[in-house]
């Protein structure tokens, strides 16, 4: 799994920077927002079970969206937000699905839009978190696995 | 009676404890997966009178459990919880020596007669 | 030159009924509860918002996702139903419990449909106030279902691979 999250630090920027032009660095720590957050989650079943999960504040969604969707002087909308992350989840999603073992198959991005909420991925357990800094702007990357006991 | 009590939910494991604690006076074991399962029955010398087992589990799922289990064990009674989705998988968990099943979703009175209708075929034999 | 107005997305009802089914028969089997489900309608725009979502992934031959959402009052109520106690709110257990409610749902209809999908584990969203996207390229259905004790929704927003 630390393979993977070398692979998420890797391909997120790039993911970025094809899709946006927009340069990722990496972040210290998961930041904390107050203002509404968009997330997005890709989950991976088969072989390797689990989830990708992609998080930023509405700002960073809609740069993004805007970017994406060519809006120019447009405002976003919710559903261009969250289908903009979506996408990129996806993108994410799909380069780690490659990475592990077959068949494992990807699902559809899900998102989700709102001012203080929680997600939880049940039977699940967060493998790693990795954040992000574009500019003024933060966002945060995660893997979680489907819960496996010790023997 | 001992039973344990064998699903990654823990709601459905409240669910089925709640269900069973009225049939008397029960001592109740949980496992989350069929390792955890296989852990907690080698801690307990003295065995489980049932074992209610989900199917759909991470790390040992409950048909290897209870091919596991019937390896060393064919007294204890096991019931196997399922989906509707998953009832033809029944024959293979009747093959593999469970002794009954329930389908998921299940009444609290379905699963007490589930129980009722094992225990007596059991003392029947 | 005019132009054609665009067409209604393709809703194919098979996949639709089952969730109304076991949305029935989930309710009444695990809650006691008896529940009116109401035409299922295409979903034209974002929202509402609610506070409790429970969202179900396919995969495999069916792709999309299925997402059963509640506001506070009602979670509270079925939730207790369901387990046969009160769990307090916004608690891992208050979570794994609306997780396991649309696990139900969905595991019960998708063994309607008769399919090789997989599904994935429930994630729960907790919050006042959120809203869920769907798949933009797929039609979402709402299933709208009433209950004594009020109002919630099931969405789903999936098709054949």
């Amino acid at each position: 799994m630390q393979f993977i999250e070398q692979e998420i630090r890797r391909l997120t920027p790039e993911i970025w920077d094809a899709m946006l032009h927009l340069a990722l660095d990496p972040e210290s720590e998961v930041p904390k927002t107050q203002s509404r957050v968009v997330s997005a989650c890709v989950y991976i079943t088969g072989a390797w079970n689990g989830a990708v999960a992609l998080s930023c504040d509405v700002a960073f969604a809609s740069e993004a969206a805007a970017i994406m969707f060519n809006l120019a002087d447009a405002t976003p909308t919710t559903a261009d937000m969250q289908d903009a992350l979506g996408e990129l989840t996806n993108m994410i999603g799909g380069n780690v699905k490659a990475l592990l073992p077959e068949p494992c198959h990807l699902s559809l991005p899900s998102a989700v839009e709102g001012a203080d909420y929680s997600v939880r991925i049940l039977r699940s357990k967060v493998v790693t978190q990795v954040p992000f800094r574009c500019g003024n702007r933060s966002m945060s990357v995660s893997l979680l696995e489907r819960e496996e006991r010790a023997n | 009676m001992n039973i344990l009590l064998v699903d990654d939910s823990k709601t459905m494991r409240i669910i089925q404890r709640k269900a069973l604690a009225a049939l008397g006076e029960i001592t109740f074991a949980e496992a989350a997966d069929g390792v955890e399962a296989m852990a907690v029955i080698a801690a307990h010398p003295a065995g489980f009178d049932l074992i209610v087992v989900d199917w759909n589990m991470p790390n040992m799922n409950g048909l290897e459990l209870v091919t596991k289990i019937r390896e060393t064990d064919k007294k204890t009674l096991l019931i196997m919880a399922t989906t509707e989705a998953e009832k033809q998988r029944v024959i293979d968990a009747l093959k593999a020596g469970v002794n009954n099943y329930v389908v998921k979703p299940f009444t609290a009175d379905s699963l007490q007669e589930k129980v009722r209708q094992t225990l007596a075929k059991a003392k029947a034999a | 030159m005019q132009t054609a107005p665009a067409k209604p997305p393709q809703v194919d009802a098979k996949l639709i009924v089952p969730f109304v089914n076991a949305v029935r028969h989930v309710l009444r089997t695990m809650a006691g509860w008896e529940s009116n489900v109401e035409r299922p309608r295409l979903k034209q725009k974002q929202g509402p918002e609610y506070d409790y979502s429970g969202i179900i992934a396919f995969s495999g031959t069916l792709i999309g996702t299925v997402v059963v959402s509640f506001h506070r009052d009602l979670a509270v109520k079925l939730v207790a139903a369901f387990v046969g106690c009160e769990l307090p709110a916004d608690t891992a257990d208050f979570a794994d419990a609306i997780g396991e409610l649309a696990n139900l749902i969905v595991g019960a209809a998708k063994a309607e449909l008769g399919v090789n999908a997989s599904i994935s584990v429930p994630t729960v969203i907790m919050g006042k106030g959120h809203i869920v996207a769907r798949p933009s390229d797929i039609p979402c259905i709402v299933v709208p279902c009433k209950t004594d004790a009020g109002e919630f929704a099931v969405e789903v927003s999936i098709k054949a691979a």
